[in-house]
């Protein structure tokens, strides 16, 4: 599904180019859960913005299910938004003045999913979610772990092919951090989604089945998880 | 997905009160502005119109052979004529006028009175509220509710009658009212107040022969079968000049024109001898416009900085909207239609607040008569969908192309540099400075206009003069002699014409060539009372009172500049008809009219008594009212049958200044709600800017910076773009007062340095002010908090 091949990622600081990614070679196929690891500054979310079409690489190819991303425009990207990728966040970056429920049909809107389709994929998930007494609330009415459910089940409702978490737990105590790691391996496990997230807990990264360890910018070594 | 955008932008609306009052507020009241220049200029383009075959009406006008100038009058039978041998024409019609006496019980008033044919009516559309018309009917008098409320109260005055030239003994002719008509709207060039048959026009005791080639009326129109005949009836028009020409050597026609009915107003302005009323004046019209258009940009550039500056609190919903798949142009679509619900809900309130404001306007400018209404005026409608679609794309444009453009890789990382600074934003402010500048100082040069004109050298004493006009000379004369009887008149004058109400426009042979002045002809102690002085030479050497200074004549300094060519002109002769008269001496340039009215060459020449109209009174200026009460009473006890005709001189200026008074007030206003509506956005802006660099001023100020510096931090981005705006708002206030000042009066201040200075400091005055309040509260913030923020 993803091929990544010699990605390089510089900004440029005065003449000098500072490499935040470099090297980077991988393959992630449909079905996998991958983890990405490593301290701070190693270049995880710039790998992931990559991976999700948000940042470009300044050298190297990217490849997602067998096309050439360097080679899409604004519109190509925005169908990948609409058809195969959905993002979870640190932040849960729910949009604050809709309600729940408003929050899960936006994607839909966006994908001209029809009304009555729109009413049962959303009570499906909220039902899914145990989330059927909050619909009507705003984001700021909710816990931190609600809003990140609320946040993961708007990334699935448009029934992507990859997720892509960038420090979902961070933000959020064990037992509710775990309790979407869950929901993750449930999806990836049941529904075949791929996801990549991104994680500083060893925990988190071993629901996945493969970590990648990054370091300065480089791939330092891969790791299968054995369960 | 719309009614989705609406209720987030209703909830978003909710959240920010003050950014929703300030930007509804100034664009109501922008678009309040613009719904009454839309009505007004519907209305400057509705004079004449509203009759049913206005269409088919046209008007002859004349021009003059000697000066190729058009005339509004016409020769009183040419219509008449012309309707009978030129095909095509379906209808003649003409209207004529004069002062009339007119008399009920023992009050008289002075009335203008129209004289119009049979078939006035029929050509034009005057309702009658009561009676009939019975235009032909030569007894029959028609009267205006105005004159219907003024002479017979609540009662109905159908049947009643009413005696006119009441002041005349041979003429005196008492007229039944055979009916009422509704006031003519202020939208027609045709006012009246008394209708009756041409041939109660008198001259002497016998009705003037209106089917000479001699005398002129005021106005004859022709109605056609097919208004595309009117290039072939204007052509056969010109067979009557001959005719016209040969009766009438004094005044040579050139040619004929035929104006249309409709297009009659809009150009009256440039037709002499127009007794009609003009239209609105044009610069009335776009000054109106472009005071609406700099309301909207102003608010318009409000709302789209302020838009900006809580922009930043959207970036975050733009960046998940984008990676859920939501597209710029989405995106900025659902930013515009937040956007428009302002605009609309601004409209609501504009629409509300025009019409207090029409009411204000209307009570301001006499002439204008405008009303607002929608459900009946589908034009109106569109207009106001169209301003309304305008403004959301003017004010949300930029905002949501700007809000919508950020990439979500650094809206997610917390990298993006955002709002106030920017340089379209410094842009934006500068040019809301420069408008807002620019209407005060039009605001100030006007009401500096209103004040110069006030205290302005008219060339003349006008001070403690009073006055009153009569044709009958005995009359004059027995005034005269009574009033000096006051002791507390200090001279008197009779005179023929007078500074500021009558003159003549002569034409005369001046070395040969044709000249054109004005010509006035005063008594011999006219200007010594009137403090009119001589520059050089004498006065009238001789006057005999039975034929005046035969043959001498002064002249005015403009004259000799502009027709003496500088040169000395003391002895040099000018040729009037057949006589020839001597300058004698120059006198100082004096108001020869208004500040309406161009400066002009003036010739003064001393007219024997028989000729005098005026006598003019002089006082001490505190004993004006004291004295001007005596010469009613006396008036009124020696000419029961004369209206009493007193004035003072002052009424001369009291329209000028009443205009600029009106046009200073209105200006300052705009240049008010101007400033407000740019404080208000300059406000927002610095909270912003302070905002970001509220943690780098708490820093400055743990290290010691003083509260100077750090306005200087705070504000050095915004001193160069207001610098700026200075000078392009002063430029601009100065043209446009220039052009407004120009289009209205032939006499004025002009702009002065003190306005541009006053304008300058008001408007710095109001900006600094609100930094001011704002840095107040940044530099009281606990220094503690602004650290720990972020
Ligand atoms: N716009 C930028 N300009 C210059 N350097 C940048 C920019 N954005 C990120 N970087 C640098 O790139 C490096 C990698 O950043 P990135 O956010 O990918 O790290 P990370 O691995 O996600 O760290 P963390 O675990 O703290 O989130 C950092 O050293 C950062 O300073
Ligand atoms: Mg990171």
């Amino acid at each position: 599904m993803i091929e990544l091949k010699n990605i390089e990622r510089y900004y440029p600081t005065g003449s000098l180019k500072t490499y935040v990614l470099r090297y980077v070679n991988a393959h992630i196929a449909e079905g996998e859960f991958v983890s990405i690891m490593g301290p701070s500054g190693s270049g995880k979310s710039t790998l992931l913005h990559i991976l999700g079409m948000l940042d470009e690489p300044t050298d190297g190819e990217f490849w997602f299910l067998g096309e050439g991303v360097h080679k899409f425009n604004e519109r190509r990207r925005t169908e990948m938004y609409r058809e195969y990728i959905g993002f979870v966040f640190q932040a849960y970056h729910l949009i604050d003045d809709l309600t729940v429920y408003e929050n899960l049909e936006t994607p839909l809107l966006y994908k001209k999913v029809p009304s009555t389709e729109r009413k049962s994929r959303i009570a499906d998930l909220l039902d899914r979610f145990n989330m059927v007494a909050k619909k009507d609330l705003f984001p700021s009415q909710l816990s931190g772990g609600q809003q990140q459910l609320v946040g993961v089940a708007r990334a699935l409702i448009g029934r992507p092919k990859l997720i892509l978490a960038d420090e979902p737990t961070g933000n959020l105590q064990s037992p509710q951090a775990k309790e979407i790691m869950e929901v993750f391996k449930t999806l990836n496990r049941e529904d075949g989604v791929t996801i990549v997230q991104v994680t500083h807990s060893e925990d988190n990264a071993k629901y996945g089945n493969r970590i990648l360890h990054l370091k300065d910018g480089r791939v330092e070594n891969e790791e299968l998880v054995k369960h | 997905m719309l009614s989705s955008y609406l209720t987030l932008a209703f909830r978003n609306l909710r959240r920010n009160g003050s950014y929703l009052l300030i930007n509804v507020l100034g664009l109501g009241i922008a678009l309040a502005f613009c719904i009454l220049s839309y009505t007004q200029v519907r209305f400057a383009y509705s004079f004449d119109q509203w009759h049913p075959a206005a269409e088919r009406i046209f008007r002859v006008e004349t021009f003059k052979t000697s000066n190729h100038l058009l005339h509004g009058t016409c020769p009183a039978s040419l219509t008449e004529v012309a309707a009978r041998e030129i095909p095509g024409l379906e209808a003649a019609t003409r209207i004529d006028s004069r002062g009339v006496v007119v008399k009920l019980g023992e009050n008289v008033f002075n009335q203008q009175v129209h004289f119009v044919d049979e078939n006035f009516l029929d050509l034009f559309q005057f309702p009658l509220l009561q009676g009939q018309a019975r235009l032909s009917d030569r007894d029959a008098l028609l009267i205006s509710e105005d004159m219907a409320h003024k002479f017979f109260g609540g009662e109905s005055p159908v049947g009643k009658t009413l005696t006119l030239y009441a002041d005349l003994e041979a003429q005196r002719k008492t007229m039944t009212v055979s009916g009422v008509f509704k006031n003519t709207p202020k939208n027609s060039s045709l006012q009246f107040q008394f209708l009756t048959h041409l041939e109660n026009q008198l001259e002497g005791d016998k009705p003037i022969r209106y089917d000479s080639w001699k005398w002129f009326v005021d106005a004859g129109f022709l109605k056609l079968s097919n208004p595309a005949d009117a290039p072939a009836v204007e052509a056969a028009l010109q067979q009557y000049i001959a005719p016209q020409n040969a009766a009438n050597q004094n005044w040579q026609a050139e040619r004929y024109r035929l104006e249309a009915l409709p297009a009659m107003a809009m150009n009256a302005r440039d037709v002499r001898w127009n007794n009609l009323s003009n239209g609105i004046p044009p610069s009335a019209v776009w000054g109106n416009i472009t005071v609406a258009l700099m309301l909207l940009l102003t608010a318009c550039l409000n709302f789209a900085n302020t838009t900006i500056s809580i922009g930043n609190r959207r970036l975050r919903e733009m960046g998940v909207r984008k990676v859920m798949g939501g597209t710029q142009r989405q995106l900025m679509f659902q930013l515009l239609s937040e956007a428009g619900l302002v605009c609309v809900t601004a409209l609501a309130l504009g629409m509300i607040v025009v019409k207090p404001m029409t009411e204000w306007y209307n009570a301001t400018w006499k002439h204008i008569d405008l009303h607002v209404s929608y459900l009946d005026n589908p034009p109106l409608l569109y207009f106001l969908a169209g301003v309304t679609l305008f403004t959301t794309l003017l004010a949300g444009a930029y905002p949501a192309f700007y809000i919508s453009g950020f990439n979500p890789s650094k809206i997610f990382r917390g990298a993006f540099k955002f709002g106030g600074a920017s340089f379209f934003s410094r842009l934006m402010m500068g040019a809301q400075v420069a408008i807002s500048l620019a209407a005060v100082v039009v605001g100030f040069s006007f009401a500096r206009n209103a004040q110069v004109q006030r205290e302005a050298d008219l060339g003349y004493a006008g001070d403690g003069i009073l006055g009153v006009e009569t044709q009958d000379l005995a009359l004059l004369n027995t005034f005269n002699a009574a009033i000096r009887q006051n002791p507390k008149v200090l001279e008197t004058a009779r005179t023929r014409h007078h500074a500021g109400f009558n003159f003549r426009q002569t034409e005369f042979s001046w070395q040969g060539q044709k000249q054109e002045s004005l010509w006035f002809e005063v008594g011999k102690d006219y200007m010594p009372l009137m403090g009119m002085t001589l520059v050089a030479g004498e006065g009238f050497s001789a006057v005999n009172e039975a034929v005046g200074s035969e043959m001498e004549v002064l002249v005015n300094e403009m004259f000799v500049r502009e027709i003496g060519g500088n040169a000395p002109v003391i002895g040099q002769m000018l040729k009037f008809d057949t006589v020839s008269y001597r300058i004698a001496g120059v006198v100082k340039d004096f108001m020869t009219d208004s500040p309406f009215d161009p400066k002009s060459p003036v010739v003064v020449h001393c007219a024997p008594e028989s000729k005098f109209t005026y006598c003019i009174v002089k006082t001490k200026p505190e004993d004006l009212a004291a004295v001007h009460a005596d010469m009613e009473t006396t008036w009124k006890a020696l000419f029961p049958y004369k209206p009493f005709t007193g004035f003072y001189q002052s009424e001369v200026m009291a329209e000028a200044l009443e205009v600029s008074d009106n046009i200073a007030m209105t200006m300052l206003i705009f240049a008010f709600v101007i400033l407000l509506l740019t404080v208000s956005g300059l406000f927002s802006i610095v909270s912003l800017n302070a905002l970001k660099q509220f943690k780098s001023l708490a820093l400055r100020r743990v290290l010691g910076a003083k509260s100077g510096e750090i306005a200087f931090q705070l504000n050095r981005n915004y001193l160069m773009v207001i610098f700026g705006a200075i000078l392009v708002g002063c430029w601009g206030g100065r043209f446009m007062a220039l052009a407004m000042m120009n289009s209205i009066y032939k006499i004025h201040a002009g702009v002065q340095g003190q306005s541009l200075t006053m304008g300058v400091l008001t408007v710095l005055l109001a900006m600094l002010a609100t930094v001011g309040v704002k840095l107040r509260q940044i530099l009281r913030a606990n220094l503690g908090d602004a650290l720990k923020a972020e």
